[in-house]
């Protein structure tokens, strides 16, 4: 796909001198998952969810501040002139922001394993997979809300509308079969329910396996879904 | 090159809302020159660029680059154009030799390396060619940006507002690069709401309010209005717009 490589290596080292994202990608989520287990007297049950909601976040907010700058900046002009096609485009970001989310989650299965006692009843294979999954869908997300944002303030404005509804409805403090209905159906249209569902069969072994691939099969129609509307927002003539 | 560089427009017309940006350009240039796109701000310079390169749509009339329409350009077609936006549009945590080298890297270069030490020297910063752009200065950071739009050897050339913010020694050696790059074959359009500066341009193209207000050599201008520079000439030419 043309441009690609190009894009994600960019991406990735843009990064080397950027300290602060560094310790955002890295330091940051070690260090909240131990301030939450310190916090927590039986931290296991509520690490399904930390864990679910901590890779989403920080993708959302890398890949819709690093978009937000690239079209701001020109260079998103720049790169759409050169002989490189929209999917090859979003794919590199796909695969440097993918690079940057299996880091974390990484960070965040040592720091889980250290800090909140986590045994990972499914296994840590399955773990990332659904780390990876719901950092793309986060991906997505970000590509396509930072082109409605004028500046990094707008863009970190879309987390109390469109983010922090879906930690409230998506089983963070409730199941969602005991939400009211009308809070019910809207919860079960949001990729967070179904991250939190499926970490919470990989970490705890709650619910069935079918339910588990039921929910990863949602996931990856989210991510298909968010990183093709990106594709096809990403560069379409104004 | 399989054709020389070329560019027309016909009848070209662009809406942002109410607001008419274009209306109605027609422009036919052919083989290497300077052109100057001139008028004050918001005269629609920035729209025709965007509307040449296909990145803005437009809502009447058409544009081709070498012949291939703006909104259907080919891969081959987007390899011999150079764009540089009016913006930084370079990445600051990269030094200047990453950002040229993943600009290069977007085109299929036969030697990259090669294309990216021509695009330093092109512009005078190979002493600094590892320095990070956050560390540039304003001047500097220009040049990288006119190294990124040239390192594929582009022969239609778009540089939107280059010397913007330039001191006027910075500005002459921007030109002189220009004037090189005609001598190689190359077709630029440059846009630019210094008046003065079109004396550089082979012909210009002034702009106002999203129409055509005049296209002609510089000497034409002046020898027509009794001008002695070009901004007398373009108020001579607006003057003579109101009263008809």
């Amino acid at each position: 796909m043309n441009g690609t490589i190009p894009v994600a290596t960019r991406i990735l080292l843009s990064l080397r001198g950027d300290r602060r994202t560094l310790a955002l990608v890295v330091v940051v989520p070690a260090f909240l998952i131990w301030l939450l287990s310190e916090v927590f007297a039986r931290p296991e049950p509520v690490a399904p969810i930390l864990l679910g909601v901590f890779v989403f976040f920080l993708t959302y907010i890398l890949t819709a501040i690093g978009f937000l700058r690239e079209r701001t900046a020109g260079t998103l002009e720049r790169v759409l002139v050169a002989p490189v096609s929209r999917s090859g485009l979003v794919l590199g970001y796909v695969v440097g922001f993918g690079v940057l989310a299996t880091v974390q989650s990484l960070v965040l299965l040592l720091a889980a394993v250290a800090f909140l006692d986590v045994s990972f009843a499914n296994g840590v294979a399955l773990f990332v997979l659904i780390e990876l999954l719901g950092a793309l869908t986060a991906l997505g997300t970000g590509v396509v809300l930072s082109l409605f944002a004028q500046n990094e303030f707008q863009a970190i404005q879309f987390i109390p509308v469109v983010i922090t509804p879906q930690v409230i409805l998506g089983g963070t403090f409730m199941p969602v079969e005991e939400l009211p209905t009308y809070l019910e159906y809207p919860a079960r249209l949001m990729p967070i329910t179904y991250l939190i569902d499926a970490m919470e069969y990989v970490v705890l072994d709650v619910g069935t396996t079918s339910e588990f691939w039921t929910a990863v099969a949602v996931l990856v129609g989210f991510v298909i879904a968010a990183i093709g509307v990106a594709r096809f927002v990403v560069g379409r003539t104004g | 090159m399989s054709t020389p560089p070329s560019i027309t427009v016909e009848g070209l017309r662009r809406e942002f809302g109410p607001i008419t940006a274009l209306d109605g350009v027609d422009l036919a240039l052919d083989g290497p020159a300077i052109v100057g796109i001139a008028g004050p701000n918001g005269s629609g310079k920035t729209t025709l660029i965007k509307c040449l390169l296909g990145l803005l749509g437009p809502t009447g009339g058409s544009s081709a680059i070498g012949g291939a329409d703006s909104l259907s350009l080919s891969h081959d077609d987007r390899a011999r154009i150079g764009y540089m936006p009016q913006h930084e549009a370079v990445y600051r945590d990269l030094t200047v030799r990453e950002n040229l080298a993943f600009f290069a890297s977007l085109y299929d270069l036969p030697d990259r390396e090669r294309a990216v030490d021509r695009a330093l020297s092109f512009v005078d910063l190979h002493e600094r060619a590892d320095a990070r752009i956050s560390d540039l200065s304003g001047g500097m950071i220009r040049r990288a940006s006119l190294a990124c739009a040239l390192v594929h050897d582009p022969d239609v050339v778009f540089l939107d507002e280059p010397t913007v913010g330039l001191d006027p020694k910075l500005r002459a050696n921007m030109w002189d690069a220009f004037r090189r790059r005609r001598e190689a074959g190359a077709l630029i359009l440059v846009s630019t709401h210094y008046l003065g500066e079109v004396r550089n341009c082979d012909r210009v193209l002034f702009l106002r309010d999203g129409r055509v207000l005049a296209f002609d050599t510089p000497t034409a201008f002046l020898d027509r209005t009794g001008a002695e520079d070009m901004e007398g000439a373009f108020l001579a030419l607006l003057e003579k717009e109101e009263s008809a």
